[in-house]
Formats: structure tokens, sequence, C-alpha cells
């Protein structure tokens, strides 16, 4: 293999696995963060660290670097890259170069989001960046900002260079109605960042601005208001929750449908209804991020109402998978053990959102552990868990090779325990009062033995997602040749050879009259 | 001379404070709210400073379209002297002019008594000094804005006004009834502009404007796409 | 548009709004219901002045068993169907190798928006008007109060009162009597957070927000701790609240009161 053909390289494949790359090195770096923070609260009073800045760090490098770096490039980089144009049976994406530089841009900002640990003053701003804080504090706020706006940059050109290809280059014969759901759901999520990162661009630039160039923004003494930020900030950052939920969702709609040999329960309301309906509520939650911050009464109710209304898309997204289910001849291989997984933690992590959406209950539950408990679950956890099912479903056509199935479900059943007993333990102690972000908890001593256990859990977890990347690394360089297509599935990437050559096709392919990427029980 | 605004911003002041008005009529305060409320302390001895601040007040208000004065807020001038009389007040209000008949119901001139004077003055954080060598009381120029339940909402400083400072003031100190009805264009001048504490006077919120522009230009990228598509597709057709 | 789809969309707009009329029935109905258990009517809550007390911490803790109970129900019932799917349509050697899920007609298919539409949307409406009768609660203070200034900075409680009194850290009340908390930060934001109380609100500079509880049982001490971060002691930001007895309150009260105006 030459090195430089992979850094200069225009194919979409060998992009998206860049990004692949870049956002699983990402995520080993904001994984450590999680345990070293699980190993300091281990117990009351200073363990690992004595410098809660330390601890601070490594609480914004994690959430900063699980989001930015790993979860939104993951999905809407190394996942549409790779795919799309192989399910939309085009030779490559609209604009090969274009993709380059998102993906060279997307490399700048890791290495800015790593800088957080060799700058002096790191960060410490958590990945909100609120102000006023962040533009007092001694910490580093430039990086934050600077990292916000090259990762959004390389995801707005991803996003436009995507729009274009599925707009005007599926195969003949492929119409609107034909596409895969992830194609579908990656389309609405692009859809989102292009509408929103632009709005969190302008909101962390005028932290910067503030912090470093004299401006009053945020300063209330000069004119400017503190709340502000915070409505711009979740103006994006809630839709962003859908830029993983959206593309997340769609990977298993595909994995599910392959395992279950399935057709799509209810197509056209899982596209029109679940992810129209998402993309078309996705601006108007924001505010339930601001339920103590200080909002005006009557916008905390009416957007608890809104929030609430979300339950509708989502609930039909889901009746779609389950459905999908119905009547199969269902499999499990270790991608289907996790889309199944995180079938019942998004269930769970779902339901937990109810009462979050509740202005009244919020004001006890808001900024607790039970917050960052459901947000695992509904997202965190949730997409991470469908990232590895994606990439273990898209292995073999990835690399030409099988990964060791045995590792593989052994590796799920690890982290799905692990990841129940650290989640589920949290949400019970924020329900108590635990509050979040707190580098020692010596007034809720009574929580030690809770936050022992979540110790455990963390390490379990991540014992189950070093056994998956090994796995992974292992199975790429010695796996059994895979053949083009060993799940049987209909959808059109798995037409060509494993692995795609350049142009994905000899010959541009073509679908018939009756083909749909779920065309299986044809009666 | 300033005031320790974050301490008494959303102080309530006491309904049951009983004032003498210029007529010589008495009335507690809680009589007059239930409208926003622009109340200024002044001395009716006074040669300096308060004549100017009413007669420029009276000056500013005619030209505060939006909101009527006796409609939806009223004026308190209160006088901060002990020595003052509803007599001297009367005299005050002939020498600096007056207000118009229109005005009378929703602008009245009063006076307080005894230990009232120094609660009430505190109770909005206002501080004065006698000072001997200039004959005159020391005390800041200062509109204070009150809430439809007496709290105080804001302070705009000077003797130079702006009306529109004033109606951003009283939009401001109505908020909750502004909010939560459908005066469209208040809710959204409110929510334009902030108060500047350092120079005592409104701007713009720049950071809700550049927010605002960026999702203006996300929404017009995404629709310039969506009209670029369909005009090719619709040519493809043809 | 082609017709098929149009007559598809527009069947669901129908169905959508009839839904919605339904389940806002349904919610209004609920919120009466639950009003009534607590002894008044959401009409009450909505009229602003009147004098009775009404926690809104005891109403948390029903609301949240309410919710709670909804869910459960919820997600017990969705995860047994996926398993009972999970389990029954595994491949069996012999069994049929690709699946045979239904192609629905186009009534089926809307029918399958509508109805779980409808479904959902009622419970919103009833979990959000329940939410908002407690809301009232939490928003309307009642008129009989102990009213303190917070001014909150990095890492402290700075409480105010009527007469002057001040505190650090220690906020001492009477029990029974409600207390309303005025809130400012000189610095950063920070949240008053008593989870005895079920309650939090930020506190920042350039605004005022409020928050209010009922103290119960004299003698007894609530933890208050910061809830929004505030930078590198945002986790030793911690209070007490000190409820005394009315008498006990009074004497202190009046004491400090007094020596505090003395030295001003």
């Amino acid at each position: 293999m030459n090195l430089k053909e992979w850094i200069f390289t225009t194919d979409h494949k060998r992009v998206g696995v860049l990004y692949l790359i870049g956002s699983i090195a990402a995520f080993i770096v904001a994984g450590v963060m999680a345990l070293l923070m699980r190993l300091e609260l281990s117990a009351v009073g200073p363990t690992i660290t004595s410098n809660p800045t330390s601890y601070n760090v490594w609480l914004y490098a994690h959430g900063a670097v699980m989001i930015l770096g790993f979860q939104i490039p993951a999905l809407t980089g190394f996942f549409a890259n790779y795919c799309i144009p192989l399910m939309i049976g085009a030779k490559d994406v609209a604009f090969p170069r274009v993709n380059a530089l998102s993906v060279w841009l997307f490399y700048v900002g890791i290495v800015l989001a790593l800088l957080t640990f060799f700058v002096p003053d790191p960060p410490d701003v958590m990945w909100t960046g609120y102000p006023p804080y962040s533009t007092i504090t001694t910490g580093n706020t430039a990086l934050y900002t600077f990292t916000v706006l090259i990762l959004g940059f390389a995801s707005i050109i991803g996003g436009v260079n995507f729009l274009t290809t599925i707009a005007y280059m599926r195969a003949p014969g492929l119409t609107w109605n034909k596409l895969n759901i992830f194609v579908w759901c990656t389309l609405a999520a692009f859809v989102l960042q292009l509408i929103f990162v632009p709005v969190l661009g302008t909101a962390v630039t005028l932290i910067s601005m503030d912090k470093y160039l004299g401006t009053h923004f945020f300063d209330p003494t000069r004119g400017g208001d503190v709340l502000t930020y915070q409505n711009l900030f979740w103006f994006y950052s809630h839709p962003a929750v859908y830029v993983i939920f959206l593309p997340f969702f769609g990977v298993l709609f595909e994995i599910v449908a392959t395992f279950a040999k399935n057709r799509v329960f209810n197509y056209k309301a899982v596209v029109f209804g679940g992810i129209g309906g998402i993309v078309l509520l996705a601006g108007e939650v924001w505010v339930h991020h601001l339920y103590v911050s200080g909002m005006v009464d009557w916008i905390r109710v009416g957007q608890m109402v809104t929030t609430l209304l979300i339950s509708v898309p989502v609930g039909l997204m889901l009746i779609g998978l389950v459905g999908t289910l119905y009547k199969g001849s269902i499999t499990f291989e270790t991608p289907m053990l996790y889309a199944l997984g995180v079938l019942f933690l998004f269930l769970i992590g779902g339901l937990t959102g109810i009462p979050l959406a509740v202005t009244s209950l919020t004001l006890h539950l808001s900024d607790t552990y039970y917050v960052v408990g459901h947000f695992h679950y509904v997202m965190a956890v949730a997409g991470t868990f469908s990232i590895f099912a994606g990439v273990y479903y898209w292995f073999p056509k990835m690399t030409g090779r099988m990964y060791n199935e045995f590792w593989g479900k052994l590796g799920f059943w690890i982290t799905f325990v692990g990841t129940n007993i650290v989640f589920w333990t949290m949400m019970d102690i924020g329900v108590k009062g635990m509050p979040r972000r707190y580098y020692d908890y010596a007034h809720f001593a009574q929580f030690e033995p809770a936050h022992k256990l979540m110790t455990i859990g963390a390490v379990i977890l991540g014992v189950g997602f070093a056994i998956a990347l090994l796995n992974w690394i292992i199975g790429a360089i010695k796996g059994k040749p895979a053949g083009n297509n060993p799940w049987g599935s209909m959808s059109l990437e798995w037409t060509t050879v494993s692995p795609p050559p350049h142009g994905n096709w000899p010959s541009p392919p073509s679908v018939s009259e009756e083909w749909t990427p779920y065309a299986y029980g044809r009666r | 001379m300033r005031i320790d605004e974050p301490r008494y911003l959303g102080a309530r002041l006491d309904g049951e404070l009983g004032f003498t008005d210029s007529e010589g009529q008495v009335f507690r305060l809680g009589e007059l709210l239930g409208k926003p409320m622009i109340l200024l302390l002044s001395y009716y001895g006074c040669d300096g400073t308060c004549p100017t601040m009413n007669s420029e007040l009276a000056k500013v208000l005619a030209k505060v379209d939006r909101f009527r004065l006796g409609e939806d807020y009223r004026v308190l001038t209160v006088s901060f002297d002990k020595r003052d009389s509803s007599a001297s007040a009367a005299a005050f209000l002939s020498r600096t002019g007056g207000i118009p008949d229109a005005w009378r119901a929703g602008w009245r001139h009063a006076v307080l008594s005894g230990q009232d004077v120094e609660d009430f003055a505190g109770g909005v954080g206002f501080r004065f000094f006698w000072s001997d060598a200039a004959k005159a009381f020391l005390h800041p120029n200062v509109l204070v804005f009150l809430t439809p339940e007496g709290r105080v909402a804001r302070y705009i400083y000077g003797t130079r006004m702006d009306a529109a400072a004033i109606e951003l003031a009283l939009t401001e100190a109505d908020w909750e009834r502004i909010a939560n009805s459908t005066a469209v264009f208040d809710m959204v001048t409110g929510a334009c502009f902030s108060y500047n504490y350092e120079e005592g006077r409104y701007q713009l919120n720049y950071s809700l404007l550049a927010g605002v522009g960026s999702l203006l230009l996300g929404l017009s990228l995404i629709g310039l796409g969506a009209w670029a598509y369909r005009r090719k597709i619709g040519r493809l057709h043809e | 548009m082609n017709r098929k789809l149009k007559h598809w969309a527009g069947s669901a707009l129908i169905a959508l709004l009839s839904g919605g009329v339904i389940a806002a029935a349904a919610a209004a109905q609920s919120s009466e219901a639950v009003s009534e258990a607590g002894g008044k009517s959401l009409v009450q809550y909505l009229q602003k002045g009147e004098g009775r007390i009404t926690d809104p911490a005891p109403g948390w803790d029903y609301l949240w068993t309410e919710v709670i109970i909804d869910i459960t129900v919820i997600g017990i019932l969705f995860a047994l169907m996926t398993a009972y799917f999970i389990w029954r349509y595994r491949r069996v050697p012999g069994g049929p190798t690709v699946g045979s899920g239904p192609t629905l007609s186009t009534a089926a298919a809307v029918g399958w928006v509508v109805i779980p539409t409808f479904v959902f949307m009622a419970d919103d409406f009833f979990i959000a008007a329940n939410g908002w009768v407690l809301w009232n609660k939490y928003r309307d203070v009642p008129a009989e109060r102990l009213e303190v200034q917070l001014e909150s900075g990095m890492y402290s409680w700075d409480y105010t009162y009527p007469n002057g009194a001040r505190t650090q850290n220690e906020l001492i009340v009477p029990a029974g009597k409600p207390v309303l908390l005025r809130m400012t930060s000189r610095d950063t934001l920070h949240s008053h957070f008593i989870p005895d109380f079920r309650v939090k609100e930020d506190s920042m500079p350039g605004r005022v927000t409020y928050l209010w509880f009922l103290p119960r049982e004299a003698g007894k001490e609530h933890v208050i701790t910061c809830a929004e971060y505030c930078g590198v002691m945002h986790s030793y930001m911690a209070g007490r609240v000190i409820v005394k007895t009315p008498e006990e309150f009074k004497a202190w009260y009046d004491a400090t009161g007094d020596s505090t105006r003395k030295s001003s």
C-alpha cells in the first residue's frame, strides 16, 4: 500500500476509510478520558489527580471529541462516504476533490482537538462553552472555537457534496422511492447540518471574539446577553442530536432488513413521517436544554409540547424497524446483535427522555446524572453501538475479509452489560440529586458505592470495545475471504466485488422496475 | 452617582406606602400599580437638574407613540426631601411648566413623610446627600422603571433622554404581559435589544442578530440547492 | 407530485388533524382528573393572585411516579413485542430463508401512521397537560412569603434578607413559610439546586431569575448545590438550607437584622 496514494486519494471509499480511522482514533482518546474520569470518581475526594482542572479538561475533551470528532464524522463522514455512492449506483461522489478537502479538514480538526493535551492552558469550558465562563477562564477557549469551526466546515462541504450526489447521480431507474433508508437518513442529516451549522459557527466565533478581541456580545455590563449564546448553541446542538440519530437509525434499518431478509415495514411512513417529521421538528425544540436557564415561561411550556411531539416521528421509525422483524427470517450475526442491542438501549434512552421533556420535572432533573445517563443511552451508546454494528456489517465489503464471529459476539455482550451497569446506575443516582460535571462529591458521599459500581462498569465497557477494535484489526489483516455478498443482501452496494475497485463497477449498474433494496420475499 | 443595580433589580416596592400628591390627595402606591410605571425621584426645592429632568421627561414622553401615558403606563415623581409638601410640589409643577391636561391622571407629583422617604428611596437603591457647600442635594439623575407588580425592572440614567430607550424600558418592564400576548412587534423589539449597564442605554443584541443571520444563510443555501435541482429536473423533462 | 402520493398525503393530513382533536380532548380530561386529585381545577391554577399555598415538591413526586409508570408500561410492551418477534421469526432449519413481510395497501399504510400518531399524541398531551399544571405551581409564588435576594459568585451563595441581614452558604428559613429567592450572579452562570425541594434555576449576570420552595420540617437541613458548571471549584460550591421553627427564626432574624442595620 502506498501512503501517498491514500493521503491524496479522491476515491470516496478511501476518503471514507480515512474518516473511519480518524474517528476511531478520536473514539479511543475520548474513551480513555471517560475511563480517567470514572477512576477519579471511584471514591470521594481526590483520587488520581488533585487538580480539578485536569478533570474538567478530560470532561471537555470527552464530550467535544466524542460528538464532534467521533460520532458525527463516523456517521456522516465514514458511512456516508463509503456507502452512499455504492447504494445509489454511482461511480463516485459529485465533487471528489472537495471530498478529499473535507477529510483533510477533518484531520486538522482532530489534531486541533488533540492539541488540548499539549497546550499549557487547555480548554476547560465543556463542549457547550457557555459564557461568561468561557470568556473569563484562563483555559484556551480559542482552541475550542477553532476545533468546532474546522470540523463544522468539513461537515458543511461534505453536506453540499452528498446532497448533490444523491440528487443527480443515482443509477438509471433508481427513483427517489427506491432509495435505501440510510440514504434518506443521511440526506436529512445533511440538510440539518447545512441549515444549523452556521449558527453554531457564529456562536463559538463570538465567544472567542469576546475573550480575545474585547467585544461584548455576551457581556451584560456592556449590553450583551448571556442567554443568547445558550440559545444559539442549542439551536444547532439539538438538531446535531438528530444529525447523529438519523444516520445511525439508517444503519440499523439496513442491518435489520438484511438479517431479517425482509422488506422495510411501511417504507413511506418511515421516510416521510419519521425522517421528514424529525427534520421539521428539529429546529423547534432547543429550549428543552434551557428549561432552568431563566427563559420566558411561555416558551418553556410551548417547547415542552414540541419536544414531546418528537415522540411521534421517532415512534414511527421504531415501528418501521420492529415491523421489519415481523415475518422475517432472522439470523443473529454480530452486526444484527449490535443492532438489536441498540433497539433496547434506544428504547430505554428514548423513554427516559420523556420526563426530561416535561418542564416541571426538569426543574429537578436538569443538570443531574439522570440527564447524563439519558443522553448516553439514547445518543452516545446507541450511536456508538450502531457505528460498531455498521462497521461489522460493511466490514466484508471494505476489506474483502471476515472478522471473527465468536469474538465479535463476545465483545457485544460485554459492552452491552457494561453499558447498562454504568448508565442505569447513573440515571438512578441522578434522580436522587447527584449533579453532573463534578470532580468530587463530598456533599453527596452517599453515592460512593454507586460511583464505584459505575467505574467497574466503565472498565467492562472499555474491554468490550477493545475486543471489537482488535477483532477488526486482526480480521482486516488475516480474516478469511468473505465473498462479494456474505449476508445475501439485496442492496446495491453488495452487487460489486469486495473490496470495490476505483469507480465501483466495471459498467454502471441499472436497476429493474421491481427491484428495491429490500425486495426479499416477493410473492 | 450610580445605583448598585444587580442588588436592586427585581426588588419589590411596598404597595401600602402612602403618598400625598400636588393637589393634596392621599393615595397608596398600590393604587397606581397594575401598569408599568416610570418613577422619577426629585426634590421640589431644586434649581439644578430636577426641573430639567421633569421637563425633559415631559418632552420626550410626547414623542413616545407606542404606549400612551395614563392608559399603558404611569409616571410618578416623588420627592426625597422631607421638607417638601403638596404645596411645594404644586409650586414645582407650575415652575417647570406643568403637564398637559390629558396626562394629569397618569402623571402625579407626590411627597412622602418622615422615615418613609428613606425607606422608599432605599428600596430602589437611590442614595442622596445634602451638600452644605452647594446648598443642594447630590443625587443620581435616573428614571426607575417598575413592573406592573411594583418591581424594579430597569434604571435609565442621564438628563438627556431618548424616546426609543424609554419605549424599550417600558417593553421590558411589562415583559411578562408582552411575552404572553400576541404583541409580536413588541416581543421582537424586546428580544432584539439588550441593556448596556456600563453606558446605561439600550443597544442592539448583536449576538442574536448574528445568529439569525447565520440561520438565514443556512436556509438560503438549502433553498438555493432545492431550486437548482427543480430547475434542472424540469429542464430534463422538457 | 404524482396522484397517489397526493392522495396519501391528504388522507394522512386529515387523519393527523382529527387525531389531534381526539388527543387534545383526552388530555383536557386527564388534566382535570389530576387537578381534581389535588383538590383544584386547571382554571383555578390559571387565575392569578390566589392565596393558598400549593407546594410543588410533592406534586413533583406525584407526577414523576405517574410518568415513570407510563413509560415503564410503554417500554415493557414494546420490548416484549420486539423480543417476541425476534424469537418467533428467527431462522430455523427447514424454515423459510427469506422474510414475507406484508406489502401494505394505501389504507393500511396510512392506518399504520395515523393510529400510532393518535396514541403517541394522546400520551404526549396527557403528560404535557399534567406537566403544565405542575409548572404553574412552580411559577406562581404564594403572596405570603419570605423574599431573599441571592447573589451567586465563584464559589459561594450570598443571601440578603429583607431587613439587610446577610448570610453566606447558609439559607436560614422558617418552617411553613414559602421562600422566594430572587437570583443574580456577579460573575458566571450558577444554578441553585436544592434536591430535597425538587427545584433549581440558573442565576446569571444581567438578569434576575427566581425560584421558590416550601420548607416544612423545622430542625432539618437540606443540601444546596451548584448544578451549572462554573469553573474549577464547581463541585465544592455547596450550601445548606437550615429550617428553624417560626419563633427561632424570628429571634435570629430580629437579632441579625438589627446588628446589620446599626453597623451600616
